[in-house]
C-alpha cells in the first residue's frame, strides 16, 4: 500500500499543478488567490469536522492536524475547481443561481466515486459515533456507501462553495 | 412549551420586528441565514448533543430548529449592528467586524445553553479539546470554533443575498426594457 498511497498523493499534487497551469495559460484572473481561498474553505471545514473522519494510511508528511491531511484537502480543491471550470464553460449563459446547483451536481459526481474508492482502500473511514447517526441502513449500490454520506456531500459542498464565491467577491469588489 | 424554547422564539420575533424598520428584506435574509446554519448543524450533528428540548423542536435526530433559530437571531442581529454603526465601511471591513458581536453573543448563548445542559459536546469532540473552560462549562476552543462555524454560515448567507438581489435587479431591468420597447 505504501507505493500506491505515495502515487495517489503525488497524483493529487500533480493534478493541482496541472489545473493551476491550465487556468493561468487560459487567462483566468487571480488563479493562485482562487486556489488559496478554496483550500482555506475546505481546510476550515475539515478542522471543525475532524473528529468525524478517519484519514489513515497517508504518509506522515501529509498530515497537518489530527486526521487532517493537506493532500486530501488539495484533492477536494481539485474536485471543486474542475467542477467550477466545467460548469462555467458548458453553462456560461446560465444564471449564477442555477449554476450553483450545477456546481454541486458536478462536484458530487466527482467526489462520491473517489470517496467510495478511498473507503474500500482503507484510506478513509467514518468515526464510530458518526456511523451511529447513519441510521437508515441504506447502502448505495455499486459504491457501497451509506446513503447519508452521499447526501451529505452536496450539503457541505454548498457551504464551501459559498465561502469560495463570497470571499472572491470581496476581493474583486475592492 | 418550556421557557427556553419560548424565550428563543420571542427574542427572534422581537429582533425581526425591530430590524424590519431598517431592512425591508430582513425576513428573506433571516431565512437564508437560518438555512445556512441548519446545513452546518445537520452536517456536524454527530459532534453535538441537543438535550431536553421539546419533542416538536427536533427536525432530524439531534438537529433542533430552536437552536438554529437562536443562532440565526444572533447572526442577523450582529450583522445589523455592524451595518448600522459602520454603513460607510467597505463590505470587506464590515465582514471582519461581524465576528466581534458574533463571538460575544455566541459565547453568551453557548454559556447559557451548555450550563443548563441543552447543548452538550460529544466525548470524542471533548477529547480533541484542551479541557480548559470559560464562562462555566464552555470549552475555550469555542473562541475559534464559533467564528469558523459562523464564517461558513455568513459566507453562505451573503452569497445568496447577493445572488437574489442581482436576480431581482435583472428582472427589474428586463421589465423596464420590455416596457420601453412597447
Amino acid at each position: 500500500m505504501g507505493v500506491g498511497v505515495l502515487l495517489y498523493e503525488l497524483g493529487i499534487i500533480i493534478t493541482t499543478i496541472v489545473i493551476w497551469f491550465f487556468m493561468t495559460r487560459k487567462g483566468y484572473k487571480n488563479v493562485t488567490r482562487k486556489f488559496i481561498i478554496l483550500f482555506l474553505g475546505v481546510l476550515l471545514f475539515e478542522i471543525i469536522s475532524e473528529p468525524m473522519w478517519l484519514n489513515t494510511g497517508f504518509d506522515s508528511w501529509a498530515y497537518i492536524y489530527g486526521d487532517v491531511t493537506w493532500v486530501l484537502t488539495l484533492g477536494w480543491v481539485n474536485a471543486f475547481m474542475l467542477a467550477i471550470l466545467a460548469v462555467d464553460y458548458f453553462y456560461r449563459e446560465t444564471s449564477e443561481k442555477k449554476k450553483f446547483f450545477l456546481y454541486l451536481l458536478f462536484i458530487s459526481a466527482l467526489v462520491i466515486p473517489v470517496e467510495a474508492i478511498m473507503i474500500s482502500a482503507g484510506l478513509r473511514g467514518y468515526a464510530e459515533f458518526l456511523l451511529e447517526t447513519m441510521r437508515s441502513g441504506i447502502v448505495f449500490p455499486v459504491l457501497y456507501l451509506p446513503v447519508e454520506s452521499i447526501y451529505a456531500v452536496p450539503i457541505f459542498c454548498s457551504l464551501i462553495l459559498s465561502f469560495y464565491k463570497y470571499v472572491n467577491y470581496l476581493f474583486d469588489k475592492k | 412549551m418550556t421557557l427556553y424554547e419560548l424565550t428563543v422564539i420571542v427574542i427572534a420575533v422581537i429582533a425581526l420586528l425591530i430590524l424590519r424598520k431598517f431592512d425591508k428584506k430582513i425576513l428573506r435574509n433571516f431565512v437564508i441565514v437560518f438555512i445556512g446554519i441548519l446545513l452546518l448543524q445537520y452536517f456536524t450533528q454527530a459532534l453535538w448533543l441537543t438535550v431536553g428540548l421539546a419533542k416538536w423542536s427536533y427536525l432530524y435526530q439531534g438537529v433542533n430548529w430552536i437552536i438554529t433559530l437562536g443562532r440565526t437571531t444572533m447572526v442577523i442581529v450582529s450583522m445589523a449592528i455592524i451595518d448600522f454603526f459602520f454603513p460607510k465601511f467597505s463590505e470587506r471591513a464590515r465582514f471582519r467586524l461581524y465576528f466581534i458581536p458574533i463571538l460575544i453573543t455566541g459565547l453568551i448563548g453557548e454559556a447559557i445553553s451548555s450550563s443548563r445542559g441543552t447543548i452538550q459536546y460529544h466525548p470524542k469532540l471533548l477529547e480533541s479539546f484542551s479541557g480548559i473552560t470559560i464562562f462555566g462549562s464552555v470549552p475555550i476552543e469555542a473562541i475559534y470554533y464559533i467564528p469558523v462555524f459562523m464564517l461558513l454560515a455568513i459566507s453562505f448567507a451573503r452569497y445568496w443575498q447577493i445572488i437574489l438581489d442581482n436576480n431581482q435587479k435583472t428582472k427589474k431591468n428586463d421589465v423596464r426594457k420590455k416596457g420601453g420597447s412597447k
